[in-house]
Protein backbone atom coordinates (compact mmCIF):
# COMPACT_ATOMS: atom_id res chain seq x y z
CA UNK A 1 0.00 0.00 0.00
CA UNK A 2 1.19 3.39 -0.82
CA UNK A 3 1.76 6.15 1.73
CA UNK A 4 0.61 9.53 1.01
CA UNK A 5 1.81 12.96 1.99
CA UNK A 6 -0.56 15.47 3.44
CA UNK A 7 0.48 18.40 2.81
CA UNK A 8 -1.96 20.03 5.42
CA UNK A 9 -0.36 18.90 8.62
CA UNK A 10 2.63 20.34 10.09
CA UNK A 11 5.81 18.73 9.75
CA UNK A 12 7.17 18.92 13.16
CA UNK A 13 4.16 17.08 14.82
CA UNK A 14 4.54 13.66 15.31
CA UNK A 15 1.83 12.01 13.34
CA UNK A 16 0.72 8.07 12.93
CA UNK A 17 -1.54 6.96 10.31
CA UNK A 18 -4.30 4.50 10.19
CA UNK A 19 -6.04 2.69 7.50
CA UNK A 20 -9.32 0.91 7.52
CA UNK A 21 -9.95 -1.93 5.29
CA UNK A 22 -13.35 -3.68 3.80
CA UNK A 23 -13.96 -5.92 1.05
CA UNK A 24 -17.42 -7.26 0.43
CA UNK A 25 -19.10 -8.78 -2.86
CA UNK A 26 -22.00 -7.74 -4.76
CA UNK A 27 -24.85 -9.28 -7.19
CA UNK A 28 -24.25 -6.13 -9.35
CA UNK A 29 -21.55 -6.24 -12.22
CA UNK A 30 -18.53 -3.87 -11.89
CA UNK A 31 -20.21 -1.54 -14.21
CA UNK A 32 -23.37 -1.33 -12.01
CA UNK A 33 -21.20 -0.78 -9.06
CA UNK A 34 -18.53 1.76 -11.01
CA UNK A 35 -21.80 4.14 -11.95
CA UNK A 36 -23.29 3.54 -7.73
CA UNK A 37 -19.78 5.07 -6.81
CA UNK A 38 -19.17 7.97 -9.31
CA UNK A 39 -22.53 9.16 -10.32
CA UNK A 40 -23.70 12.35 -8.52
CA UNK A 41 -27.54 11.00 -8.37
CA UNK A 42 -26.22 7.50 -7.75
CA UNK A 43 -23.60 8.56 -4.55
CA UNK A 44 -26.38 10.42 -3.17
CA UNK A 45 -29.12 7.76 -2.79
CA UNK A 46 -26.76 5.81 -0.39
CA UNK A 47 -23.74 8.19 0.54
CA UNK A 48 -25.14 11.08 1.83
CA UNK A 49 -27.97 13.37 0.92
CA UNK A 50 -26.79 14.99 -2.18
CA UNK A 51 -23.28 15.14 -3.82
CA UNK A 52 -21.27 16.75 -6.89
CA UNK A 53 -17.80 15.15 -8.19
CA UNK A 54 -15.96 15.80 -11.06
CA UNK A 55 -15.10 12.20 -12.50
CA UNK A 56 -11.51 12.63 -13.45
CA UNK A 57 -7.95 13.28 -12.11
CA UNK A 58 -7.80 16.60 -9.95
CA UNK A 59 -11.39 17.19 -10.38
CA UNK A 60 -13.37 18.66 -7.27
CA UNK A 61 -16.67 17.64 -5.74
CA UNK A 62 -18.35 17.22 -2.66
CA UNK A 63 -20.75 14.94 -0.72
CA UNK A 64 -23.27 16.59 1.55
CA UNK A 65 -25.71 15.96 4.86
CA UNK A 66 -28.28 17.57 5.98
CA UNK A 67 -26.96 17.16 9.29
CA UNK A 68 -23.69 17.06 8.88
CA UNK A 69 -23.04 20.03 6.21
CA UNK A 70 -20.90 19.85 2.86
CA UNK A 71 -17.45 17.88 2.99
CA UNK A 72 -15.13 18.72 0.02
CA UNK A 73 -13.87 15.89 -2.57
CA UNK A 74 -10.87 15.61 -4.59
CA UNK A 75 -10.46 13.06 -7.37
CA UNK A 76 -6.95 12.04 -7.38
CA UNK A 77 -7.09 8.46 -9.69
CA UNK A 78 -9.88 7.36 -12.60
CA UNK A 79 -9.56 3.54 -14.00
CA UNK A 80 -13.92 3.17 -15.53
CA UNK A 81 -15.14 0.30 -13.36
CA UNK A 82 -11.90 -0.64 -12.11
CA UNK A 83 -10.61 1.64 -9.86
CA UNK A 84 -11.46 4.88 -7.88
CA UNK A 85 -9.28 7.01 -5.87
CA UNK A 86 -10.59 10.33 -3.74
CA UNK A 87 -9.96 12.19 -1.12
CA UNK A 88 -11.92 14.49 1.60
CA UNK A 89 -11.79 16.09 4.24
CA UNK A 90 -12.13 15.68 7.25
CA UNK A 91 -13.99 18.93 8.15
CA UNK A 92 -17.10 20.27 6.72
CA UNK A 93 -16.78 22.95 4.98
CA UNK A 94 -13.39 23.06 3.96
CA UNK A 95 -11.32 23.47 1.13
CA UNK A 96 -9.61 19.90 0.52
CA UNK A 97 -6.17 22.34 0.49
CA UNK A 98 -6.94 23.70 3.98
CA UNK A 99 -7.24 20.90 6.41
CA UNK A 100 -6.71 17.19 7.25
CA UNK A 101 -8.17 14.48 4.76
CA UNK A 102 -8.34 10.86 4.13
CA UNK A 103 -7.80 9.05 1.26
CA UNK A 104 -10.11 6.37 0.03
CA UNK A 105 -8.93 3.87 -2.64
CA UNK A 106 -12.32 1.72 -4.38
CA UNK A 107 -10.91 -1.44 -6.39
CA UNK A 108 -13.68 -3.45 -8.03
CA UNK A 109 -13.04 -6.44 -9.95
CA UNK A 110 -15.14 -9.30 -11.27
CA UNK A 111 -17.01 -12.07 -9.23
CA UNK A 112 -17.66 -15.27 -10.07
CA UNK A 113 -21.08 -15.44 -11.59
CA UNK A 114 -21.35 -11.89 -12.91
CA UNK A 115 -21.18 -9.98 -9.61
CA UNK A 116 -18.39 -7.63 -8.01
CA UNK A 117 -15.78 -8.08 -5.23
CA UNK A 118 -15.55 -4.49 -3.89
CA UNK A 119 -11.90 -3.53 -1.83
CA UNK A 120 -12.13 -0.50 -0.09
CA UNK A 121 -9.41 1.40 2.27
CA UNK A 122 -9.23 4.76 3.53
CA UNK A 123 -6.00 5.62 4.95
CA UNK A 124 -4.80 8.34 6.56
CA UNK A 125 -6.73 8.74 10.20
CA UNK A 126 -4.22 10.52 11.94
CA UNK A 127 -3.73 11.04 15.67
CA UNK A 128 -0.11 12.77 16.97
CA UNK A 129 1.58 10.70 19.20
CA UNK A 130 2.19 12.10 22.62
CA UNK A 131 6.42 11.98 22.65
CA UNK A 132 8.44 12.90 19.45
CA UNK A 133 9.48 9.47 18.11
CA UNK A 134 9.37 8.10 14.38
CA UNK A 135 6.50 8.67 12.26
CA UNK A 136 4.98 5.63 10.58
CA UNK A 137 2.49 4.59 8.34
CA UNK A 138 0.34 1.64 9.79
CA UNK A 139 0.27 -1.81 7.71
CA UNK A 140 -1.28 -5.13 7.85
CA UNK A 141 0.34 -6.42 10.81
CA UNK A 142 -1.09 -3.91 12.87
CA UNK A 143 -4.59 -4.52 11.93
CA UNK A 144 -3.79 -7.95 12.08
CA UNK A 145 -3.30 -7.41 15.69
CA UNK A 146 -5.99 -4.96 16.53
CA UNK A 147 -8.30 -7.92 15.05
CA UNK A 148 -6.30 -10.12 17.21
CA UNK A 149 -7.23 -8.19 20.25
CA UNK A 150 -11.20 -8.85 19.87
CA UNK A 151 -10.44 -12.13 18.61
CA UNK B 1 6.10 5.84 33.03
CA UNK B 2 3.73 4.12 30.81
CA UNK B 3 4.11 5.27 27.04
CA UNK B 4 1.35 5.92 24.94
CA UNK B 5 0.57 2.69 22.73
CA UNK B 6 0.11 5.07 19.67
CA UNK B 7 3.42 5.88 19.83
CA UNK B 8 5.13 2.78 20.13
CA UNK B 9 2.99 1.35 17.25
CA UNK B 10 4.32 4.22 15.13
CA UNK B 11 7.30 2.56 14.48
CA UNK B 12 7.87 0.30 11.53
CA UNK B 13 10.36 -2.05 13.57
CA UNK B 14 8.33 -2.04 16.63
CA UNK B 15 5.56 -3.32 14.32
CA UNK B 16 7.45 -5.91 12.89
CA UNK B 17 8.67 -7.02 16.50
CA UNK B 18 5.05 -7.26 17.47
CA UNK B 19 4.16 -9.17 14.48
CA UNK B 20 6.73 -11.54 15.50
CA UNK B 21 5.48 -11.93 18.33
CA UNK B 22 2.16 -12.66 17.68
CA UNK B 23 3.17 -15.16 14.71
CA UNK B 24 5.63 -17.26 16.55
CA UNK B 25 4.90 -16.74 19.80
CA UNK B 26 7.71 -15.76 23.23
CA UNK B 27 10.63 -15.26 21.52
CA UNK B 28 14.37 -14.63 22.86
CA UNK B 29 16.19 -11.19 22.28
CA UNK B 30 18.69 -13.72 19.72
CA UNK B 31 15.75 -14.68 18.03
CA UNK B 32 13.96 -11.66 17.49
CA UNK B 33 17.12 -9.79 16.59
CA UNK B 34 18.64 -12.41 13.75
CA UNK B 35 16.16 -11.47 10.66
CA UNK B 36 16.66 -7.62 11.06
CA UNK B 37 19.28 -6.05 9.50
CA UNK B 38 20.27 -3.84 13.22
CA UNK B 39 22.19 -4.27 16.17
CA UNK B 40 20.90 -6.10 19.35
CA UNK B 41 21.17 -2.82 21.14
CA UNK B 42 18.73 -1.35 18.70
CA UNK B 43 16.29 -4.52 19.08
CA UNK B 44 16.46 -4.04 22.69
CA UNK B 45 16.18 -0.48 22.81
CA UNK B 46 12.42 -1.16 20.85
CA UNK B 47 11.55 -3.91 23.38
CA UNK B 48 11.78 -1.92 26.33
CA UNK B 49 10.05 0.78 24.34
CA UNK B 50 7.37 -1.41 23.71
CA UNK B 51 7.82 -2.42 27.30
CA UNK B 52 6.70 0.56 28.54
CA UNK B 53 3.39 0.57 26.45
CA UNK B 54 2.34 -2.59 27.96
CA UNK B 55 2.85 -4.22 24.67
CA UNK B 56 5.93 -6.74 25.43
CA UNK B 57 6.01 -9.11 28.17
CA UNK B 58 9.60 -10.12 29.44
CA UNK B 59 9.92 -12.88 31.38
CA UNK B 60 13.16 -15.52 32.55
CA UNK B 61 13.40 -18.64 31.35
CA UNK B 62 16.46 -20.29 32.65
CA UNK B 63 19.06 -18.21 31.06
CA UNK B 64 17.01 -16.31 28.92
CA UNK B 65 15.23 -13.10 28.83
CA UNK B 66 11.36 -14.40 26.77
CA UNK B 67 9.63 -11.58 25.38
CA UNK B 68 5.66 -11.86 24.66
CA UNK B 69 2.92 -10.07 23.13
CA UNK B 70 0.34 -8.50 25.01
CA UNK B 71 -1.96 -6.96 23.07
CA UNK B 72 -4.76 -5.46 25.28
CA UNK B 73 -3.17 -2.04 25.19
CA UNK B 74 -4.17 -2.28 21.25
CA UNK B 75 -7.52 -2.35 22.25
CA UNK B 76 -7.56 2.05 22.50
CA UNK B 77 -6.24 2.04 19.13
CA UNK B 78 -9.07 0.12 18.40
CA UNK B 79 -11.71 2.40 19.82
CA UNK B 80 -10.65 5.55 18.07
CA UNK B 81 -10.57 3.66 14.91
CA UNK B 82 -13.78 1.52 15.30
CA UNK B 83 -16.14 4.67 14.89
CA UNK B 84 -14.88 5.24 11.20
CA UNK B 85 -14.88 1.78 10.73
CA UNK B 86 -18.30 1.41 11.53
CA UNK B 87 -19.02 4.49 9.10
CA UNK B 88 -18.30 2.68 6.24
CA UNK B 89 -20.27 -0.85 7.58
CA UNK B 90 -22.92 1.18 7.40
CA UNK B 91 -22.48 3.11 4.03
CA UNK B 92 -21.38 -0.05 2.48
CA UNK B 93 -25.28 -1.75 3.59
CA UNK B 94 -26.63 1.15 2.25
CA UNK B 95 -24.51 0.87 -1.39
CA UNK B 96 -25.36 -2.70 -1.24
CA UNK B 97 -29.18 -2.04 -0.42
CA UNK B 98 -29.47 0.52 -3.55
CA UNK B 99 -27.69 -1.78 -5.71
CA UNK B 100 -30.13 -4.20 -4.78
CA UNK B 101 -33.38 -1.92 -5.73
CA UNK B 102 -31.89 -1.04 -9.18
CA UNK B 103 -30.65 -4.33 -11.02
CA UNK B 104 -28.05 -4.28 -13.62
CA UNK B 105 -30.67 -5.69 -16.45
CA UNK B 106 -32.41 -2.18 -16.33
CA UNK B 107 -32.10 0.17 -19.25
CA UNK B 108 -29.30 2.30 -18.94
CA UNK B 109 -30.00 5.71 -20.20
CA UNK B 110 -26.49 6.68 -21.18
CA UNK B 111 -25.99 3.85 -23.59
CA UNK B 112 -30.06 4.97 -25.23
CA UNK B 113 -29.81 8.41 -26.33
Amino acid sequence: MTTTKNAANPADAPQIHATIERRLTFDAPPERVWRAITEPDEIAAWFGDSAELDLRPGGDGWFGWEEHGRFAVRVEEVVANERLVWRWSRKRDTPIDEGPSTRVEWRLSPAPGGGTVLELTESGFQREADRQDNIGGWKHELAELVAHVDG
Amino acid sequence: MTADVFTAVADPLRRRLLARLREQGPLSLSELAAPLAVTRQAVTKHLDALARAGLVRVTREGRERVHRLDPAPLREVDEWLRPYAEEWDERLARLRAHLDERPPQGPDPEERP
